[in-house]
């Protein structure tokens, strides 16, 4: 072995395998599509505080993947993410911003200011281009009142009085647009993200199982886990079970099978089994 | 730099450059329905200088793709007290500029103690402009007053260009009121005309251009400090439209 010296490994991304795509590209070799897995996160400010709300299915193709995920990431105790758009990279980014915000607050002394969390994070996806596929919405209430700000991957923010994100986000808007007043009352906020989340958990097919909510303001935390269960399964109509003697039995051989004991193992069964679901 | 032979644009060389940096892949990977477009600020901004200060204004549109993500944005950005720079382009890039000087000139004024000139914030913006133009789709105008040479509008287009100009128009939304420029704008105009003058542009460009609408923001700054008016969509002045 020829002296190789170690190679430390450089920060950042590696694009090694862009390309070795461009050549299986160059070849005629097309990737597989990508999978979406969608999402409804919204946010909307009331009087005393805000209101946010997100469903909670993740999808795989088709198949419902995990029907209860939680979108809303901590990131401290005044200040939390909903997250659309690649979930690795929501979780993490928002995961690497709780803990340096957690840092400035031990630092400052201070509780931390929504606009610190947003211009943390914006910078930090500005620095990436837009690979990072983070489509935030950083929400809180801090000593300058209640903010809701969105976040897009490539690093652009607003701040806005109400958001509504994901592959169902445009139907959440839609229903926000109609009926948000400024100073609304919890209960009217509170219904009308329910609303909201309603619309696009049925109407958008990546959306659904539950509504998660939490309402947040200067004193209090409510986490609503869930607020409502979406597209319950209903109760079955009919009794599916077949009679005894349904199917004609035409024949009946019954043969006695030689065996020895090779292994016995006696093990203690804790509970019932519930039998399987036929129908 | 050759000055006989200087560097033209090549439209071929610039596909090519496009085709070898970003890669393909995305396009035959993400369905046409799911590519997301990039956020930016199609916009229609106008700022002009009278005797005292200069008038600026835009309008409030940021869309992505056909989506409009926010229908009252601020494009016109504080960089000092009295200097504001108005954004047209990506919406991140030009935020990223923006806060990327407002933190140099602030650090700036500290090491002169003045605020600093016009001419040297709209420097500062054309210079991160230039040095990032591969990268950067940032179209801006510095305008603002200072002690020296009043009010002062400066141009920032794409490539990294910096120049004085009395009157200017940036954005998407601009190529629609050129007419409207050369036919309407006289030297030496007074305030309120100059006001009106910003108004009636930026309606015309929202009648007609579809990346600009929502309403107009104007602010006039002068040695008195900066004055913001907010003209919502039922307050534009009428146009004849079909």
């Amino acid at each position: 072995m020829s002296g190789l010296a170690f190679e430390q490994p450089t920060g950042g991304f590696v694009f090694d395998n862009c390309r070795r795509n461009e050549l299986l590209l160059s070849n005629g070799v097309l990737p597989g599509k990508i999978h979406k897995t969608g999402t409804t996160i919204a946010a909307i400010t009331y009087k005393d505080g805000v209101v946010i709300a997100a469903d909670s299915r993740c999808t795989s193709g088709t198949i419902i993947f995990d029907d209860n995920v939680l979108k809303i990431h901590r990131l401290s105790d005044n200040i939390y993410a909903l997250g659309a758009g690649t979930a690795a990279d929501c979780d993490f980014q928002t995961r690497l911003l709780e803990s340096q915000l957690e840092l400035l607050k031990l630092n400052q002394d201070r509780q931390v200011r929504v606009a610190t969390a947003v211009r943390k994070i914006q910078q930090h996806l500005f620095r990436y281009q837009g690979h990072l596929g983070a489509y935030l919405i950083i929400v809180g209430v801090d000593v300058t009142g209640s903010h809701i700000a969105t976040v897009h991957p490539h690093g652009s923010i607003a701040f806005l009085p109400f958001v509504a994100s994901g592959s169902g986000g445009y139907t959440s808007l839609s229903v926000i647009e109609d009926r948000f007043k400024e100073n609304m009352t919890e209960e009217e906020a509170k219904q009308l993200a329910r609303d909201a989340l309603y619309a696009s958990t049925t109407t958008d097919l990546y959306s659904g199982s539950r509504i998660n909510m939490y309402v947040l303001t200067k004193e209090k935390l409510d986490k609503f886990l869930p607020y409502e269960v979406v597209g319950v399964r209903s109760d079955k109509q009919n009794d599916y079970t077949l009679a005894k003697g349904t199917t004609q039995v035409l024949s009946t051989n019954v043969k006695k099978i030689e065996f020895d004991i090779v292994n016995e193992k006696v093990k203690t069964t804790t509970g019932t089994h519930e039998a399987m679901e036929l129908a | 730099m050759d000055v006989l032979n200087p560097m033209t644009y090549d439209a071929e060389e610039d596909q090519l450059r496009d085709r070898t940096k970003y890669s393909q892949m995305d396009k035959h990977i993400i369905p046409v329905e799911f590519q997301q477009q990039p956020v930016s600020t199609g916009t229609t901004i106008v700022a002009v200088e009278y005797d005292g200060g200069v008038i600026i204004g835009a309008d409030t549109r940021t869309s992505a793709g056909t989506f409009v993500m926010n229908r009252f944005t601020d494009k016109l950005t504080p960089l000092t007290d009295q200097i504001f720079c108005l954004r047209s382009g990506s919406a991140a890039d030009t935020q990223a500029i923006a806060q990327v000087v407002t933190y140099q000139l602030d650090f700036l004024s500290a090491e002169m103690n003045e605020p600093p000139l016009v001419r040297i914030a709209a420097n500062c913006v054309r210079r991160m402009i230039y040095q990032y133009r591969d990268d950067f789709l940032a179209g801006m105008i510095v305008a603002g007053w200072d002690k020296k040479l009043g009010g002062q509008v400066y141009s920032c287009p794409l490539g990294g260009l910096l120049v004085r100009q009395p009157v200017t128009l940036g954005g998407s939304g601009s190529t629609y009121i050129w007419g409207y420029l050369d036919n309407n704008y006289r030297p030496n105009m007074t305030k309120d005309e100059c006001y009106d003058f910003v108004l009636k542009g930026i309606t015309l460009a929202i009648t007609r251009d579809g990346s600009s609408g929502g309403c107009a923001r104007i602010a006039i700054i002068n040695k008195d400090g900066v004055e913001r008016i907010d003209v919502l969509g039922n307050d534009l002045p009428k146009v004849f439209d079909l």
